[in-house]
């Protein structure tokens, strides 16, 4: 699935790498943990988080996630989407809570377990 | 045994991939009242050359660009699509093998086949031929891309290098407290191993062992080094920090221990699980710490054999 698809179902914001968006989503994670997303996050999945500091991109980066995708609505620093820029990684803002962003993403057919994708 | 084949690789990926996988998700659609000339408008605009025809979320037909061509052509006045629309559809259902869909284009000779979620029978997405080849085609790119890799010998950028013996060395220099660089050394690393073209499992080892050690040293620690050094066969990393020490190693081995600060568990650090991601990263791990001192790590990762047990 393609990282747009998910972008309009969820009526995502884009706040870095809108040139990104054609990339493929193999899975999703979920946690503000970093070293738990550090261990369990696959690539290519989507990283729901409410942390919305600089130090979120590194670990992105560090595991080949598709993209951030933040909740609430709760908006980044600056620096974090710059970072963003920086790095080559998407970085989304849902206006919704982090329950109802995995539930979408769920329902949308991904998941951790990327047995048949 | 591998098969090197492209056309018996492109059979095997029609199989290993779920229609759901490739399927379009948004799908234009007409209801059974719509005119066959706003249809024709819908067919115009969308660039598309047939839709499914929904009443009430439940499909109930398919109208294509050949029903529009028989209205035009019979000069018939206009009038809702369910006068000319098939209303035996075949579908196929999003968890089936894309082969199937493949299998059924084939066999009818359509252009497009509606895709229902086999639980709920409801539409949820559709497949076109030139969907089908366009998604199969850049699976089959990236899967002989990813056997390349898998083939790639873990250390052969030493094979050109001629020496009775050779080690490359790269240091970092980490400043404590400073969480604006949080992950610069480790992504430092795996930048320079992905350019040396060592395996990409050894990179992703190397890259969260460091990333991990590299946050213990901006929490706990003033300063600290990392120094990577590679051999043909083996990868250490060593890292230094003139931190506070731990007062019990084993202790701080324990998942879920953790002393870290209250503002970086605030930041989603401190879930005393970082030891254990490097501890799963490497071959072999030793800690060696003196209260007040500091803190020497040594991780030692074996190029020669492949290690999964961090998810990648």
């Amino acid at each position: 699935m393609q990282l747009c698809t998910i972008i309009d179902e969820l009526g995502l914001e884009i706040l870095a790498g809108s040139e990104l968006t054609e990339c493929d989503v193999c899975g999703g994670y979920v946690s503000d943990l970093l070293s738990d997303v550090v261990a369990n996050a696959g690539d290519g999945d989507v990283w729901v988080t409410m942390q919305t500091h600089r130090n979120v991109v590194a670990v992105a980066a560090l595991k080949d996630v598709a993209a951030i995708v933040l909740v609430n609505g709760k908006r980044p620093d600056e620096d974090t989407v710059e970072a963003a820029r920086k790095e080559g990684v998407p970085l989304l803002l849902s206006s919704l809570p982090a329950f109802e962003t995995v539930g979408r993403l769920y329902a949308m057919g991904l998941s951790h377990d990327r047995g048949n994708a | 045994m591998r098969n090197d084949n492209p056309v018996r690789r492109l059979q095997e990926l029609a199989y290993e991939h779920r229609i759901a996988t490739v399927m379009e998700h948004d799908v234009v659609t007409v209801s059974s009242d719509t005119l066959m000339s706003e249809f024709g408008h819908v067919l115009r605009e969308q660039r598309i050359s047939g839709t499914p025809v929904i009443d009430r979320d439940e499909m109930v037909g398919i109208v294509s660009i050949d029903d529009l061509m028989s209205w035009l052509l019979a000069g018939a006045p206009d009038g809702p699509v369910q006068e000319r629309m098939t209303r035996d559809v075949i579908t196929v259902y999003a968890d089936e093998p894309v082969a199937h869909a493949v299998g059924k284009l084939d066999h009818y000779g359509y252009g497009r086949l509606p895709v229902l979620d086999r639980e709920t029978h409801r539409l949820v997405g559709i497949v076109t031929p030139g969907l089908l080849v366009e998604k199969l085609a850049k699976a089959l790119e990236t899967s002989a891309e990813e056997r390349e890799l898998r083939d790639l010998p873990r250390t052969h950028f030493f094979s050109e290098i001629k020496a009775d013996r050779a080690t490359l060395i790269f240091e970092y220099h980490v400043t404590g407290k400073d969480m604006n660089r949080g992950g610069e050394v480790a992504s430092g690393i795996k930048k320079t191993l992905k350019s040396l073209r060592v395996h990409p499992d050894v990179c992703r080892r190397a890259a969260i062992a460091v990333y991990e050690a590299e946050m213990n040293i901006i929490i706990h620690a003033d300063s600290g080094d990392v120094k990577v050094v590679i051999h043909p066969e083996e990868l250490d990393i060593h890292i230094t920090d003139t931190g506070p020490g731990i007062p019990d190693v084993k202790q701080a081995l324990e998942r879920g221990y953790s002393t870290a600060p209250a503002w970086a568990r605030a930041l989603g650090f401190g879930a005393g699980i970082g030891l254990h991601n490097i501890k799963e990263c490497a071959d072999r791990m030793r800690i060696a710490s003196r209260e007040g001192k500091g803190t020497a790590l040594h991780v030692h990762i074996n190029m020669e054999r492949p290690c999964n047990s961090v998810r990648s």
